[in-house]
């Protein structure tokens, strides 16, 4: 009789396991908003480097990092429908957005908007003359990136 | 037959100083990446690109146990050493043997494909980089921070060997590397391999010290 708990046991883990491994049921919309999530963030990490690599090599406002600067621009007010409820860990899906996003709305709100106004200031000064204050913008915008992504981005790589 | 041992020089200083200034700046690089202190583990590559580009130098023209042509041996010598591998006490052999060379070869490969991907490497965030990562592309350099991640955890797996097999030696057979990498004496019998090694001083190893550095040098400053 000792078998039949067991043998339960065992089962039951299996069916677990077989529940673990079912591709996630993700309504589409949320997955579609996951992906664009992902290729944006992407996109900004690709003109953050163009950014960096100038301000680094004192290249100036070439019309590359204007570019750039206008792409991060022209992004940032679109985080405010990347994170729609439901697009978190708990999809399943390989995501670093972690749930303290949903859970503390206030602060990220608070820190997105700090975002979009820093990148709408380095696009107004990318358009200006003055090298050496875009420089400065460009190191305020990366603390800007770094402050929320300590906080609210799962740390791996 | 016990009377015949004596203290004999095997490792010379720069082989020993270099040995140990990697194991502390592959900890610090390890350390530093994962406390995003990122401007320590530029620093810390640089160190660790210098010391490689050295012990190739040295590796060519430093003392007998440093070369590579002495130490690098054939499948033939390498077979027939780990056949004996149980053996206590094992076959001398005063530098590398013909099992650890390989090793050795392998680690500094690692380490060079590790600090070579570092140096062209970028965070995801476009935020962080290694020195060289501003001539290439995002997507290239986001590659090559990737190989940077697989080549660390093979390297960890390689050390992880390497520690381990030295404390077989310690334990099992009896013999402490550690000690001879420290104190570049092993206790060993007259040998007449012993007697045909050379040991290169400073005045051999100072053009190696200054060609790295000027590598490291150009490199981050370009």
């Amino acid at each position: 009789m000792k078998t039949l708990p067991a043998a339960l046991v065992a089962a039951s883990c299996v069916l677990a396991l077989c529940a673990c491994n079912k591709q996630p049921q993700v309504d589409p919309r949320i997955k579609q908003v996951m992906e664009q999530r992902h290729e944006g963030f992407e996109a900004i990490g690709e003109a953050f480097k163009t950014l960096n690599d100038a301000v680094k090599s004192g290249a100036g406002l070439t019309e590359d990092v204007k570019k750039a600067a206008h792409t991060i621009h022209g992004y940032a007010p679109q985080l405010a429908d990347w994170f729609p409820p439901g697009s978190g860990p708990e999809t399943g899906i390989d995501t670093k957005a972690r749930a303290e996003i949903w859970q503390q709305p206030e602060e990220f709100a608070e820190k997105r908007e700090a975002l979009a106004a820093e990148a709408a200031r380095l696009a107004e000064l990318a358009d200006g003359g003055d090298a050496a204050a875009f420089a400065a913008q460009v190191k305020k915008l990366g603390g800007r990136c770094k402050a929320c992504h300590d906080r609210f981005r799962v740390d791996r790589d | 037959m016990q009377a015949e041992l004596a203290r004999r020089r095997v490792w010379d200083l720069p082989t020993r100083l270099l040995h140990w200034l990697l194991v502390a700046l592959f900890a610090f690089s390890w350390w530093s990446a994962e406390n995003h202190a990122m401007d320590w583990h530029r620093w810390s590559g640089y160190g660790v690109l210098g010391l490689l580009l050295f012990r190739l130098y040295w590796g060519l023209v430093g003392s007998t146990t440093a070369r590579f042509a002495s130490f690098v041996r054939g499948p033939r010598a390498f077979f027939a050493y780990a056949r004996r591998l149980l053996q206590r006490p094992g076959p001398i052999t005063p530098g590398h043997n013909p099992m650890g060379g390989w090793s050795v070869l392998a680690l500094l490969a690692l380490l060079l494909v590790q600090v070579g991907t570092g140096l062209f490497a970028t965070d995801t965030d476009g935020l962080e980089s290694g020195p060289l990562a501003s001539k290439i592309s995002y997507s290239l350099s986001r590659d090559f921070a990737e190989v940077h991640e697989i080549s660390f955890n093979l390297l960890l797996a390689l050390v992880g060997l390497h520690v381990a097999v030295v404390l077989f030696y310690w334990v099992y057979k009896r013999e402490n590397l550690i000690a001879a990498m420290l104190s570049g004496d092993k206790r060993l019998p007259a040998a007449p391999e012993l007697a045909r090694l050379r040991f290169e001083g400073w005045r051999r190893a100072l053009p190696g010290v200054l060609i790295a550095a000027a590598i490291v040098w150009a490199i981050v400053r370009s």
